[in-house]
């Protein structure tokens, strides 16, 4: 393999961008003790054991991915990881854990009979390796972004030989813009199996998509897949004109040149899950909750005040303001 | 070449790409002393995954006093006289312009400002007419903004309830700018003390960092958070509005309680100061444990046993967000004022402020956020969001 030039490294688009955010904020809350959860965190259910190597995958990911990085995205790694405020501490641990919350409550339900997961829009996320040494019932994990996203993140990979060997045959890497057509062959050539329950994964992807690509979506997922659980995570407006998320979309498109062209338009959790429930005519269940509901909910009085502590959490409201703007859905068919 | 310069805007002011904050200080080598023009190198080199220290654990160096503003105290209050108004005025002017002081005017200005604030009281008699206002958070063109509203200091005499600094970018102009004013028209403005007018808070959220990036060091830092020990806690407009950060304290029934605090320190964990900086007033009645950690939440039928025992007409605080920028609670026991708008730049939420004329007469003034005119659009950061 040639070394890597940090120099050499293409450009990354608005949206693709988001993956560093994401990353980052990921970093800083391993960083300073919010993920990985703990048993005491939740009310009912157990989570943990997902992420029994969670700080040495992302801390191994993290060292083998510098030096791809330039150096104002390396900067900027670092400042995230270092002055990430408690808020988006917290935002980041919940919109983590209710994921992964979803799809455990989805696996138990198999009964260890195969099932298949997708995570489109993956960016640097590392969830396949959580979940492929967890269940051997695991046919098959695929991860979906924009090739310049996944190269980046195989180079990281390949650089760690303890990431690779997380990478068994089981998992894939699927270099795809969601807005180029169809999905499905390039996912059954990459050995998915149409007949399996299939989890898809759209964290913070719908919301960037345009109308018609992002209905598209859902319309082939649906026309090809006779059993699974799609679970979206993506910011919400609540009425038209919507403060907090009108100031998200100024200041991003100002500040970012990054749009979230759907964001006013799906204004309500109705019209957002309504997306998927009036095209899956063969529904089992859908559910739809604010991250701040799930906050509320599922976690513990121990697992809040733990997270509190962690740094000075001062400000319920802006956290409560924040959480409420994103919302987690999820549909079994 | 930087082939990804386009990754987020150059910035000075609002980046802090520069400098570690204490709180994993100890867990990596990185340079936080003078050469924040230079910043990239170093910054590659470290940083790797450690869980964070004990936030309590500071330095001799950090510890209360260290600054030296307090070291020579007055014992009577500060005197003004044709120099030091000269000297006042200058620096309003240049702060009004959201240009900092030099690290030696800042000595000096906490110096004379410790000479104002150290004789104030815990419970500071404040007359009508005021105008009370909320948080301002180091959103500096908004502090402005809300002069222009509510009209020039000393035209119109003005109560601050505290949380100067932290969130916004501007903290230290800010706070630079509100104690010029105290020491300048020391019977025209009060200026209380908030939770993050502390050296905890202000190291997670933002005015320590601040502090170093401007000034290259933590000296500024030292000298205002050891003269944020001196600010008075409370303020008791005509004998009838009780103001004040947080709220109320289980452990303190009368007003006169409070005036038997030792307010001189730093905020502590818990007991009366801490609440009356954290407490916050909530639905449920009776005393309840806080959300936040720190301090109460209190009830309607304590609220109104507090007015009741002290004779006052209301409480009048701030520290927490509210969209209209004021709120009520408690059957109008209790009045919220917010007066950052925009909070981080990413609440939307309009600030306000609460006018009480010479008859008691309550008038609210709300306001959007300024447009930050002679702000270059280079130096705004887009605020963090769950991308």
């Amino acid at each position: 393999m040639l070394p890597p030039n940090p120099h050499s490294q293409p450009r990354f688009t608005p949206v693709q961008q988001t993956d560093f955010d994401a990353l980052g904020c990921k970093l800083a809350s391993i960083s300073h003790g919010y993920l990985p959860p703990q048993i005491k965190d939740f009310n009912d259910t157990n989570i943990t054991s997902l992420y029994e190597n969670y700080n040495q995958l992302y801390q191994e990911f993290h060292a083998h991915l510098k030096p791809c990085l330039s150096r104002r995205l390396a900067s900027k790694l670092n400042t995230t990881i270092a002055h990430s405020l408690p808020v988006m501490n917290i935002g980041t641990y919940l919109r983590t854990v209710s994921i992964d919350f979803t799809i455990i409550q989805y696996i138990h339900q198999l009964n260890n009979s195969p099932f298949q997961i997708v995570n489109l829009g993956s960016g640097t996320d590392l969830r396949a390796f959580h979940y492929l040494p967890q269940y051997a019932n695991l046919t098959k994990f695929i991860d979906v972004d924009y090739p310049i996203s996944l190269d980046f993140k195989s180079r990281a990979i390949d650089g760690s030989s303890y990431l690779t060997s997380f990478s068994t045959s089981r998992y894939s890497m699927v270099p795809w813009d969601l807005s180029k057509g169809s999905l499905i062959d390039i996912l059954i050539a990459n050995g998915i199996d149409v007949a399996i329950p299939t989890i898809f994964i759209t964290e913070c992807v719908m919301c960037y998509l345009e109308d018609s690509v992002a209905n598209q979506l859902i319309q082939t997922i649906k026309a090809n897949f006779l059993h699974g659980l799609w679970i979206s995570y993506d910011p919400i407006a609540y009425s038209e004109n919507d403060r907090f998320i009108a100031m998200m979309n100024s200041n991003l498109i100002e500040l970012r040149n990054l749009s979230m062209p759907t964001l006013l338009k799906y204004n309500s959790i109705d019209k957002y899950s309504n997306r998927w429930v009036s095209v899956f005519d063969n529904l089992i269940a859908y559910k739809i909750l604010s991250l701040w509901d799930f906050y509320m909910e599922k976690l513990s009085n121990v697992g809040k005040l733990r997270l509190k502590n962690l740094q000075f959490l001062d400000e319920i409201e802006e956290l409560k303001l924040m959480q409420s703007h994103y919302i987690l859905l999820s549909i079994r068919w | 070449m930087d082939m990804d310069a386009d990754m987020d805007v150059p910035m000075q002011d609002a980046n802090d790409d520069q400098l570690t904050p204490t709180l994993d200080s100890g867990m990596n080598n990185q340079n936080t002393s003078n050469d924040n023009n230079n910043n990239n190198d170093d910054d590659i080199q470290n940083n790797p995954i450690t869980l964070a220290t004990n936030s309590n654990d500071y330095s001799d160096d950090f510890k209360p006093g260290s600054s030296g503003i307090a070291d020579n105290k007055s014992t009577t209050p500060m005197v003004l006289n044709n120099s030091n108004i000269n000297q006042l005025d200058t620096w309003i002017e240049k702060l009004t312009k959201c240009e900092i002081l030099s690290e030696d005017d800042v000595e000096r200005l906490c110096k004379m400002a410790v000479d104002v604030v150290q004789f104030e009281e815990n419970v500071q008699p404040v007359n009508v007419p005021v105008t009370i206002c909320g948080d301002v958070h180091g959103q500096f063109h908004d502090l402005i903004e809300l002069f222009k509203i509510g009209g020039p200091c000393p035209d119109t005499n003005y109560l601050f309830m505290g949380d100067y600094v932290d969130r916004g970018y501007y903290s230290v102009e800010t706070v630079s700018l509100l104690v010029c004013m105290k020491v300048r028209y020391p019977n025209r403005i009060t200026i209380l003390r908030g939770n993050h007018e502390s050296r905890q808070i202000t190291q997670v959220y933002g005015f320590y960092d601040e502090c170093l990036r401007k000034y290259g060091s933590a000296n500024v830092w030292k000298m205002f958070t050891d003269l944020f020990d001196y600010f008075p806690i409370t303020a008791l407009v005509d004998n009838k509005i009780f103001c004040l950060h947080g709220g109320l304290s289980p452990m303190i029934e009368t007003v006169d309680q409070v005036r038997d605090l030792n307010r001189i320190q730093e905020v502590p964990h818990e007991g009366p100061m801490c609440d009356l900086l954290w407490s916050d007033p909530d639905d449920r009645g009776g005393w309840g444990i806080s959300p936040r950690g720190a301090g109460f939440t209190f009830g309607q039928d304590i609220s109104e046993q507090f007015n009741h025992t002290n004779d006052l007409s209301l409480i009048a605080r701030a520290h927490q967000l509210v969209m209209e920028g004021y709120a009520w609670s408690h059957d109008q026991n209790v009045v919220t004022i917010f007066s950052a708008p925009n909070y981080c730049y990413r609440c939307g939420n309009q600030a306000a402020i609460m006018e009480v004329d010479e008859n008691h007469n309550r008038q609210f003034l709300q306001y959007d956020p300024s447009v930050r005119p002679g702000e270059p659009i280079v130096t705004r950061k887009a605020p963090d969001y769950f991308l």
